[in-house]
């Protein structure tokens, strides 16, 4: 049975290695304390901690082996051989590899972590078999070599099974940086040296693409790129035209446009296809978003990028400097649906929209359509809403308008009428009034006729005839009572006199000489 | 009416009320109040055609508003590159 906890006399402490964290809180008790430099645990020498000590599993450590300098002949580990003076010590391989064997049995014999990343990376009967290699910066900086240093490594079956849960979250892929719990095996036959997986630190890989994820996104913000997509792009009312970026036949398509064909709506989707896992995602990726920005596949409303679900690593593909800067100088909104339920690439903070998966991205699509369709309808619907309530609004203006033309034609009618009758009114009035003293028997005078009009220029009285320039004519005006009319007769003056009035009347003698063609020819008046 | 016809509803309106202004002024004649208000009548009535045919096209348009997700629906289920 391997010894999983060792101890080695150092002055006078004990030093604790091998598998302590499990039993940390009872090496606690015993006064032990942890040192981190050396990553392990240092206790008192006593003969009673000895005894825990052993308790708890812990064995002392082997001294180091000294090289034998000659080999046993039974294939047994060989003791340190005697020096033959003269002659060169020879060893046989199986003495040479159950050598090697041992040592790695009595110092390598408990497990223990080791950090690198994963290449070759093949998997055959359940067993995954793949090399643990040193970054090649590192490695030459540490061995000043061309050539990476590496260390095959083996995932049993069993074991696979007994991490699926951690494995789930973090597949092993070719190119990622991970922590491992190992133990060494060495093989005699064929001298391979191999490490066995026994457990793995998802926490570590996943730190170490967070770090790698954090300095893009300091990067996109550096350049502004960062929320470019979420400030700037706007959705179109309608997004029918569709740059779809993802596998061809892969489900994650399907999906897709199931969704969009469910909704009836008349999407056009213009299928870019790209590689969605692996190391060529950037190359296709970016090359799909250049040829739509190029215009010669089309104008699109919107560029999708979307993928079928996938485990947490697989998101590192979209962690990706280069997407993301395509993402983010795209002219048309872009959706992303990378298709996980916890994290989000950096893809899809960049893009405007981030969907979980496919289904989810087509269903915004669908609803975008048909909202934006809705509020086309409702605004045109209420825009002849109004023109039809304006047109009535119109309908009863113009009848008002109809009415008030009838209306003014006939109050102005009226009204000339009205001008009429006050005049045909007055007219009797003054007829009558002018009639009366006439049919009284008083008699009208009035300058004679004028040379120019032929008419009596006006009436005259007593006055006019005590100046000194008394009318020489005057056209008298009479009443015939019996053809009811009125008599013009034309005179001229004789002689002017004046009389004192008598007290009821005025009394004016006019002496008057009729003459012959003075008569009237014609009855004026009614 | 040719005239009318060819005039715009706002021209027509601005007609209208140049005329209702002129009627319903004392200086003008009788003789032109005739005139006038055959002209009234026919402008109004070139403004009621007009009201009719724009209501008929927005009814129109409104009773294509149930049939008109028709022209969105489309069998079209994309192209590939």
């Amino acid at each position: 049975m391997a010894t999983r906890r060792a101890f080695t006399q150092q002055g006078e402490l004990l030093k604790l290695s091998g598998d302590t964290f499990s039993i940390k809180e009872e090496l606690k008790k015993l006064g032990a304390r942890y040192d981190g430099g050396q990553k392990c645990w240092f206790v008192s020498h006593a003969e009673q901690t000895l005894k825990k000590l052993e308790f708890l599993g812990f064995l002392p450590a082997p001294a180091t082996p000294e090289l034998p300098r000659q080999p046993a002949a039974d294939g047994q580990l060989a003791q340190p051989a005697e020096v033959t003076e003269g002659t060169e010590q020879t060893w046989t391989v199986a003495q040479f590899t159950l050598f090697v064997d041992k040592i790695f049995r009595q110092h390598l014999n408990f497990d223990f972590w080791i950090v690198g990343e994963v290449s070759s990376l093949k998997s055959s009967g359940g067993h995954v078999y793949f090399d643990l290699t040193e970054p090649a910066a590192e490695d030459q900086r540490a061995l000043n070599s061309g050539r990476a240093v590496s260390v095959s490594c083996c995932l049993w079956a069993g074991k696979v099974r007994l991490l699926a849960d951690k494995l789930n979250d973090f597949p092993l892929a070719d190119g990622v940086r991970v922590r491992l719990k190992v133990t060494c095996d060495f093989r005699r036959e064929g001298s391979r040296l191999s490490l066995i997986v026994n457990d793995v630190d998802p926490q570590f890989t996943l730190g170490d693409l967070a770090l790698k994820r954090q300095q893009i996104v300091r990067e996109l913000k550096r350049r502004g790129l960062y929320d470019r997509q979420r400030m700037h792009s706007r959705w179109p009312e309608l997004p029918l035209r569709i740059a779809l970026i993802t596998a061809a036949g892969s489900r994650a398509q399907t999906d897709f446009m199931n969704e969009l064909a469910l909704s009836q709506l008349a999407f056009s989707v213009t299928l870019f296809d790209c590689f969605m896992q692996g190391d060529h995602v950037r190359g296709s990726v970016t090359e799909a978003l250049s040829m739509i920005a190029s215009g010669t596949q089309g104008n699109f409303d919107c560029i999708v990028i979307t993928r079928g679900g996938g485990s947490r690593l697989d998101l590192r593909w979209f962690d990706d400097l280069d997407i993301c800067k395509a993402i983010a100088y795209a002219d048309c909104p872009v959706m992303t649906a990378i298709g996980h339920f916890e994290d989000v690439s950096i893809a899809d903070e960049v893009a405007s929209i981030a969907e979980k998966t496919p289904t989810a991205a087509a269903r915004f699509l669908v609803n975008k359509v048909a909202s934006g369709f809705e509020r086309l309808l409702g605004g045109l619907e209420r825009a002849a809403r109004l023109a039809q309530h304006k047109i009535q609004r119109e309908r009863q203006i113009l009848d008002r308008i109809d009415m008030r033309l009838e209306q003014s034609a006939k109050t102005r009618l009226a009204r000339e009428s009205d001008k009429l009758h006050t005049a045909l009114r007055a007219l009797k009035l003054v007829q009558n009034t002018a009639a009366r003293p006439l049919r009284m028997g008083y008699t009208f005078l009035r300058a004679g006729k004028s040379s120019t009009t032929g008419q009596s220029d006006r009436h005259i009285t007593a006055d006019d005839f005590l100046t000194s320039a008394p009318p020489q004519s005057v056209e008298a005006q009479l009443w015939s009572a019996t053809h009811n009319a009125q008599v013009l007769v034309e005179m001229s003056v004789v002689s002017v006199r004046q009389q004192p009035l008598p007290v009821d009347g005025l009394e004016s003698m006019v002496d008057t000489k009729q003459t012959p063609q003075s008569l009237p020819q014609e009855h004026h008046g009614r | 009416m040719e005239d009318n016809k060819a005039a715009s509803f706002k021209d027509l309106q601005s007609q209208l009320q140049r005329i209702l202004g002129t009627l319903e002024q004392d200086s003008t004649s009788l003789d032109e109040i005739a005139a006038l208000l055959k002209s009234g009548f026919e402008t109004v009535d070139a403004l009621r055609a007009r009201l009719g045919e724009t209501e008929a096209q927005i009814e129109n348009i409104i009773s294509l508003r149930h049939n008109s997700s028709a022209g969105l629906i489309d069998k079209n289920e994309g192209e590939s590159l």
